[in-house]
């Protein structure tokens, strides 16, 4: 399960993750949408979790085969 | 699991990369930090409402996460650039194959793939610019 859906989540994440900071900045500068940006940190909060624990499976647990 | 060798050294070993391809080693050595750091900065982000001392973390959080993910997100950005035009962004063919496959390749979209990158950087810092500027 590790091999299939760890590397599509940390990829989804990875992809995610900057988009995310890049809007809540964009929000907190402009003061467009200002109720949504606490969604939006919690969404962060998810994704970065999300990102941390699937690059772990990536890493530690299928990345054995070496460079 | 069996621990494979080269005529590097361990396959496994991260640092071997830094003489050969340093590029891939900070590669992976950051992203070896971000999974970490991105652990606690969910975590910093979820419970601060619960724990407004956890407030006066987010800052310097967020400017470390934004830091590191600079480069992941060049590197991202490249992998997608690598595959849609088939190596010839970014991609080590030996030059006269590279010749031959650029005469009948899209010129305009290796140029659009190959800035794709850097421009994206340029925003992503930019963007911390602003961040650092605006943070209130």
């Amino acid at each position: 399960m590790a091999e299939l859906g760890a590397p599509t989540i940390f990829y989804l994440c990875s992809a995610a993750l900057p988009i995310l900071l890049f809007l809540i900045m964009l929000l907190y500068a402009t003061g467009l949408f200002a109720p949504a940006i606490p969604a939006l940190k919690a969404i962060l909060g998810i994704v970065s979790i999300a990102f941390g624990i699937t690059g772990f499976l990536e890493v530690f647990v299928n990345g054995k085969r070496g460079w | 699991m069996k621990r494979t060798y080269d005529l590097r050294g361990r396959q496994s070993s991260i640092f071997r990369l830094a003489r050969f391809d340093p590029e891939g080693f900070l590669h992976a050595l950051i992203y070896r930090i971000l999974i970490f750091l991105s652990i606690v900065y969910g975590l910093v982000l979820l419970l601060a409402n619960q724990y407004p001392q956890l407030y006066l973390a987010i800052a310097p959080l967020t400017a470390a996460v934004w830091i590191l993910f600079t480069f992941e997100l060049f590197e991202f950005i490249k992998g997608i650039a690598l595959a849609q035009t088939k190596g010839l962004a970014f991609g080590r063919f030996q030059s006269t194959y590279r010749e031959v496959q650029l005469r009948h390749a899209p010129h305009a979209q290796i140029f659009a793939f190959t800035i794709a990158p850097y421009l994206a950087v340029i925003i992503w810092l930019l963007g911390f610019a602003a961040m650092v500027m605006w943070w209130h």
